[in-house]
């Protein structure tokens, strides 16, 4: 995907990158220029690339020359040169200084700008878990949508759609326009980068870090893009949408599926942005409809099917009411027991599948979306219409009734 | 000669009951050109080592620090479980213990054999003491709630009395017990979430502070043995009593580190 | 020329001519095993170590290997045909071709099957597999190779020779942390056997306290890694202690080859740095068993404190790495140029200042998790720290400088330690720069700068000094063709495998990624391509030093000229190194006025100072 996006933005930059330093950055970078503190970035990673290689050939062609000038020569000695110079030796101390000097001053100048939000920034906050993340809007919503990517060496620079690929999610952001996180992990440290903004912060349990950006959409002209599928973004009345995807890292080592935690940024025009969240808040929707909702933007989609298919957890279909084999011997799947697999799902586990669901909170998924996501399970049940299946807790589950 | 074997008894070859004591036979390393040569490398390398117990004692009175800075309520919250005269008791005896050190390694100096020998089984007493007054009357209260009858902290918990054993020797105090570190924390009445920090400082630092004293001990012991067996240490060798006075003072100023810092947090 | 003073040699009653090397066996198999095991000969402690690192060497580049070969293809799933147990397609009812989802790309989880059938083809399996292998390939090379690599094993042969002294100051210290550097070793082996560690070679906490709750890996491992600091300490400490107590007679301070003040510099650190590990590993292991909360969030602790203190132990460890390998470059490059070192003192400051300095910048590691504050600090600071290095390389470059250069083995890879570690350190710039570290942290960018520093400088460092130091350790020649041979296919393979790892790092690949989006592959597959060609160089220089063992030409006592005291024992030294105790009468380097020991002034003309020399 870096590939294509790259193609698209080099060639339709208004302003690519100028100077004696920008010479070689596509070298190092896959594209320029997303947005400001990206671009000073890479200035200031090149003008640091091209003083390292000055001083570098400086010293290897004196070493070179050395080595040829001087080589051995048998019954030849070394002729005499004097082992100190006090001025040389200053000279060499102090000149680096300068540029050390320099170096430092300006990395200090572009951090600044990377950790201070302009004051008039979007608001939001990230949640990261083992191994997914989760950005709550303004308005309290979350992005339900997630899209397979991963490796995939067939297609080169293409998108997976393998049925491997972990399904990420897609957050929708609004182009030229600051937008500030507040970060917060529910378990171990992750670290939240995103490449094409050359910015990453470590995501802490303990305590909120914050990352902020703005990305370039305007100038982009970024509309000729197709999403991860292959298809066009287009508005509920079917009018393209300019867009540009940025990938999401998780940089801090957290365990099996570290390499899978990835999202996508995805930076639209504010309109759409607005209708999108809008579409995504819970307020004045049916329980079934938070439910999915909440099903698609918590993670869940991750391990849990709705069709029956068997995922790396036990699928939705047909659970509510249904008879679940577990460690506790067969549980009624009754509202109580939901409630209980999604606040502490070790406390019965079920057969013939890892006790790695996830750990959530009443912060995550308050009452509301519980009782949506309770709603959304009936929904998905056969057995949720008729009457009740046996309150034997001991019979198996009823195949067919 | 280069071989650890032909080394592991400096003191010459007739060992024991040899007319002439320890000291005087002591030969130095063969790399050494004279003895006092390496004394003097002996006691700079122990000073480094003793630099090494200081940082790492470093590391755990940062934590300390910190944690003291971010929950200074729940800090003497847990103080407060601490009684002050167990610690200064103890304070006394390592005090004590130093002294007699000191006075053992200056009696060896002299070739007052005897005295040097009472003087050091003093010292390996006196840690004894320290390790006993920790384990029985510190510890064991705290994690199991059963206190010895004579306990000064006793009157405090008078009320909440729920067991005796032995006679009345034993007292158990209702929920004092359960002040383990961390996780295992279950004391009913605490005040302060954060109290099983504090516990787990607290473990952390006295426990390898007792650590240490244990190792000062065995070292004693060691002295105490060579100086029985073969006069080891006189006025012109006695490196081995000086070193292992000098660990016993380090454990001796950590422990005054520890006690205002663990008990007097008011 | 003469450091021997021989009237007093015998006044001090040296041993005489005919004791036998060090290396004569003491009698029939398994006396000669029993007086190796036991012994306090500095210089048998230096070749036992010398054989741990490298077997440990071997272990960790096996598991780097491990490493490359799984990232040569990332994980992906496709259809196959399915087959029966004969291996013939299988057919549907309407006769069309069975189709089947297959995970590939795992390699290792091939190669080490899982005991559980239900782990079979997941991913999780694959990654898991892969998190090991990496943190198996850091730790090892981290706590069991690098940081005892040059110092125990160089350092303990040719401390006592450079000094002219008999033994270290502590012989039965000596060998006691060679005896812990094994324990170590034994419990992060056995921590692997019982089925390893997914950790990192930093143990952040509050991961590395929460992955595999229920089992001792961690734990023992983390207890390996203290037990090794235990060994770090001493040997440390020993070094300090023989350097300022036995330097031989008329050998200054500044009269001491620079090696000796890389050394002592280093160890200066060892002693200083690592009890802060201790302690904080210490109490990782009772985090892990009491659950003490110090680093855990959920009871109070603060995780960051644990980077803290890990990095306070481990950014000073960098240098523990590095200042001997500058010591062995300081040794090198005069001895095999003929040219007495350019600003010996600024050299031997440098490395005190860099020990001194390095004590104060380990923030730079966390530049994307702690305060603004702080991170500037840290940031000036580590700039701070390049200047001391930078004037080293300066000194070296102005060494060779109307030098008599011979392109020898060592001098080979000393030259190729210039440019390699330039680079590395020069990459350190970014990093340490606020804004661009934001970016490159904890990406590739970073591991290709650790293995230049690490493997470009101090390995191969320490295989320049091997080669340097070899005939007299071992007293056999080697074959300089073939080890030049394997030189180069070192420094080719090392670039291929490293240099591509920049561009990774700029173009967004996060490091201790077991999977990864395929913009990344064709950088990925030279980077592999490259550790096969390191494998092939070092197995070359496995061959080269096996060839010399078994057929190699006797050696010269001085076969380099080198002018510091241990050119002056016999090759290889006999067993108190030293007939009589040397006399010191001239500088390390002073090859424009000294003959060396051993050689005559026919075979190596002394220039014609002028006037005003010195
Ligand atoms: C041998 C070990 C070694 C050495 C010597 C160094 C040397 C340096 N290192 Fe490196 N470093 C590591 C080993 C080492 N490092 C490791 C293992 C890690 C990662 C750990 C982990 O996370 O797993 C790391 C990570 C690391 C980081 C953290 C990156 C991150 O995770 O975000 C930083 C940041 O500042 C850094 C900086 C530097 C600097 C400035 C130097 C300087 O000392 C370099 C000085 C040298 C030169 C500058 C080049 C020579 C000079 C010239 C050619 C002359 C011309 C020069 C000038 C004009 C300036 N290093
Ligand atoms: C001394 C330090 C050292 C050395 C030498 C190396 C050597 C190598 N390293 Fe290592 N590496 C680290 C220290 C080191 N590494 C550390 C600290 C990490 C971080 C771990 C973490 O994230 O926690 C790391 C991580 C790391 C990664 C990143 C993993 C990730 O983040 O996902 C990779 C990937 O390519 C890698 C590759 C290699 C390769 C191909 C070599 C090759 O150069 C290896 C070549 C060696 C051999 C092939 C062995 C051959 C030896 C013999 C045949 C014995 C005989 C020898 C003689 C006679 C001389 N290393
Ligand atoms: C990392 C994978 C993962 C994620 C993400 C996940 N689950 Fe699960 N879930 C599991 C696994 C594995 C089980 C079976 C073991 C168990 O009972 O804990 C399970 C079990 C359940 C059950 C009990 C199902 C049954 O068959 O009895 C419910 C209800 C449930 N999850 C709800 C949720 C909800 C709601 C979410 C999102 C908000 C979610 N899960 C997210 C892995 C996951
Ligand atoms: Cu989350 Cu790595
Ligand atoms: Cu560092």
């Amino acid at each position: 995907m870096l590939k294509t996006l790259t193609n698209n933005m080099t060639t339709t930059l208004a302003e690519g990158p100028t100077g004696w330093w920008s010479y070689g950055w596509r070298w190092f970078f896959q594209n320029f220029g997303v947005n400001h503190n990206a671009i000073e970035t890479d200035r200031l990673y090149m003008i640091i690339f091209w003083i390292c290689v000055g001083w570098f050939i400086f010293l290897m062609a004196i070493m070179m020359y050395c080595v040829v000038k001087y080589r051995r020569r048998p019954g030849v000695p070394a002729p005499y040169s004097p082992s100190h110079n006090t001025r040389l030796e200053l000279v060499w101390t102090i000149v680096p200084c300068f540029f050390l000097f320099y170096i430092f001053l300006e990395g200090f100048h572009v951090y600044i700008d990377k950790l201070v939000a302009p004051g008039d920034s979007l608001q939001m906050t990230l949640t990261a878990k083992k191994w997914d993340w989760t950005i709550t809007y303004p308005n309290g919503a979350a992005s339900p949508e997630r899209t397979l990517i991963g490796p995939d060496s067939t297609q080169f620079g293409g998108i997976n759609k393998s049925p491997a690929a972990r399904p990420v999610p897609i957050f929708y952001m609004p182009g030229d326009i600051p937008v500030h996180i507040n970060m917060i992990s529910q378990d171990v440290m992750h670290s939240f980068w995103v490449p094409d903004f050359r910015v990453k912060f470590d995501v802490f349990p303990n305590r909120y870090t914050t990352y902020w950006f703005q990305a370039k959409l305007k100038d982009a002209q970024a509309s000729n893009l197709k999403d991860s599928t292959g298809k066009d973004v287009v508005t509920a009345q079917g009018e393209k949408v300019p867009f540009i995807d940025h990938f999401i890292f998780c940089a801090e080592y957290c365990g099996d599926q570290h390499s899978e935690m990835l999202g996508i940024i995805r930076i639209v025009p504010m309109a759409y942005y607005l209708a999108k969240t809008e579409e995504w808040n819970i307020e004045g929707k049916s329980p079934e409809e938070i439910g999915k909702l909440v099903f698609q933007s918590q993670g869940c989609s991750a391990c849990h099917t709705v069709d029956g298919s068997k995922g790396a957890a036990p699928t939705w279909k047909d659970l509510y009411l249904s008879h679940q084999p577990t460690n506790q011997g067969s549980v009624l799947a009754d509202d109580n027991y939901i409630r209980e697999s999604i606040y502490t799902p070790q406390a019965k586990l079920v057969d013939g599948y890892p006790s790695n669901m996830p750990v959530y909170t009443s912060a995550q998924i308050d009452e509301r979306r519980m009782q949506g996501l309770i709603a959304y399970m009936k929904s998905l049940s056969k057995f949720a219409s008729s009457t009740p299946a046996p309150a034997d807790p001991a019979a198996p589950a009823p195949e067919k009734k | 000669m280069t071989t650890l074997d032909t080394r592991s008894n400096p003191l010459g070859a007739d060992v024991q009951g040899g007319a002439t004591p320890g000291w005087k036979r002591y030969i130095p390393g063969h790399h050494w050109r004279t003895a006092d040569e390496e004394f003097d490398a002996c006691t700079l390398g122990f000073w480094l080592f003793l630099a090494t117990e200081v940082l790492l004692f470093a590391g755990l009175f940062v934590g300390y620090t910190i944690m003291r800075f971010k929950f200074p309520d729940a800090f003497t919250n847990g103080s407060s479980y601490l009684d002050w005269r167990w610690g200064t008791l103890n304070t006394v005896v390592l005090l004590l213990s130093s002294y007699t050190m000191a006075a053992s390694i200056r009696a060896f100096q002299l070739d007052r054999q005897k005295q040097g020998k009472i003087l050091l089984s003093a010292t390996f007493i006196f840690g004894l003491v320290f390790l006993l007054i920790k384990f029985t009357f510190e510890y064991t209260p705290k994690l199991s709630g059963w206190f010895i009858a004579f306990d000064p902290a006793l009157p405090h918990y008078a009320s909440l009395i729920d067991g005796q054993a032995l006679g009345g020797l034993f007292k158990h105090v209702e929920g004092y017990g359960g002040k383990a570190p961390g996780q295992f924390f279950s004391y009913a009445f605490s005040e302060d979430p954060w109290e099983p920090l504090w516990w787990s400082i607290y473990y952390c630092a006295t426990g390898i502070h007792a650590l240490h004293v244990i190792i000062g001990m065995t070292l004693i012991a060691w002295c105490f043995r060579r100086a029985v067996l073969y006069k080891a240490y006189g006025p012109s060798h006695y490196t081995m009593v000086e070193n292992t006075g000098l660990y016993w003072h380090l454990v001796d100023l950590i422990w005054i580190f520890l006690f205002p810092l663990l008990y007097l947090i008011h | 020329m003469t450091t021997l003073d021989n009237s007093r040699a015998h006044e001090l009653g040296g041993h005489g001519h005919h004791e036998g090397s060090y290396l004569t066996p003491k009698g029939g198999f398994w006396t000669t095993v029993w007086d190796w095991a036991t012994t306090v000969d500095h210089k048998k402690i230096g070749v036992m170590y010398l054989g741990a690192v490298l077997f440990m060497f071997f272990l960790g580049g096996l598991a780097a290997l491990a490493v490359r070969t799984e990232l040569l293809d990332p994980v992906r799933t496709i259809q196959v045909a399915a087959t029966d147990a004969a291996g013939k397609p299988l057919l549907d009812a309407e006769g069309k071709q069975v189709m089947k989802t297959e995970i590939v790309g795992q390699t290792l989880a091939r190669w080490i099957p899982p005991k559980d059938e239900a782990k079979l083809g997941t991913v999780d399996y694959g990654n898991q597999l892969y998190n090991r292998a990496f943190t198996l390939h850091g730790a090892i090379m981290v706590f069991m190779v690098i940081i005892p690599s040059i110092p125990a094993s160089l350092g303990n042969f040719f401390i006592p020779l450079m000094l002219g002294a008999k033994d270290v100051a502590f012989p039965r210290l000596n060998l006691l942390s060679w005896y812990i550097y094994v324990t170590g070793s034994i419990f992060a082996v056995c921590s692997i056997l019982i089925g390893g560690v997914d950790t990192g070679w930093t143990f952040y906490t509050p991961y590395s306290t929460t992955t595999d709750a229920e089992h001792a890996n961690v734990v023992l491992m983390v207890l390996g890694a203290f037990i090794l600091g235990f060994s770090s300490i001493l040997t440390g400490l020993n070094f300090i202690v023989t350097v300022h107590k036995l330097r031989a007679p008329g050998m200054g301070w500044f009269d001491m080859p620079l090696f000796i003040w890389a050394m002592y510099s280093t160890s200066i650190i060892q002693v200083l740095a690592t009890p802060v590990i201790g302690i904080t590993l210490l109490l990782l292991v009772f985090e892990r068993m009491f659950r003490i909360g110090i680093f855990d969030p959920s009871l109070g602790g603060d995780p960051v404190l644990y980077q803290h203190f890990f990095w306070f132990y481990s950014h000073p460890v960098v240098y523990v790495m590095i200042l001997p390998a500058f010591g062995v470059i300081s040794e090198i490059i005069p001895v095999h140029s003929h040219k007495k070192i350019f600003g010996y003192r600024a050299i031997a400051f440098a490395s005190l200042g860099v020990a001194l300095v390095s004590f104060l910048v380990w923030g730079h590691h966390m530049f994307a998790s702690s305060g603004e504050l702080g991170a500037t600090v840290f940031s000036a600071l580590t700039f701070l720290v390049a200047i001391p290095t930078a004037v080293k390389v300066f000194n070296w470059i102005a060494t060779l400088y109307k030098g008599s250069i011979a392109l020898t083995t060592p001098m080979l890879y000393a030259l190729m330690f210039l440019f390699l570690f330039s680079i590395g350190g020069l990459t350190g710039l970014p990093l340490g720069a606020l804004a661009t570290d934001l970016h490159l942290h904890d990406s590739y960018f970073v591991v290709a700068h650790f293995h230049y520093v690490m493997m470009g400088g101090t390995i191969i460092t320490f295989v320049a000094g091997l080669h340097h130091w070899w005939p007299k350790m071992f007293g056999k020649m080697y074959n300089q063709f073939w080890a030049n041979v394997g030189a180069w296919t070192v420094f080719v393979g090392f670039n291929l495998t490293f240099f591509t790892q920049f561009f990774l790092g700029t173009q967004g690949m996060p490091r201790r990624y077991a999977s990864y989006v395929s913009e990344y592959q064709t950088l990925h597959i030279w980077s592999t391509v490259g550790s096969y060609v390191l494998l092939l160089g070092f197995l070359i220089h496995l061959f080269v030093f096996i060839h010399s063992l078994v057929a190699g030409r006797k050696a010269p006592a001085n076969p380099w000229g080198g002018l510091t005291l241990e050119w002056e024992a016999e090759s290889p030294p006999i067993e108190h190194n030293f007939a009589h105790e040397p006399i010191v009468t001239h500088g390390p380097y002073d090859f424009e006025t000294t003959v060396p020991p051993h050689w005559n002034a026919k075979d190596y003309p002394l220039p014609h100072l002028p006037a005003n020399a010195h």
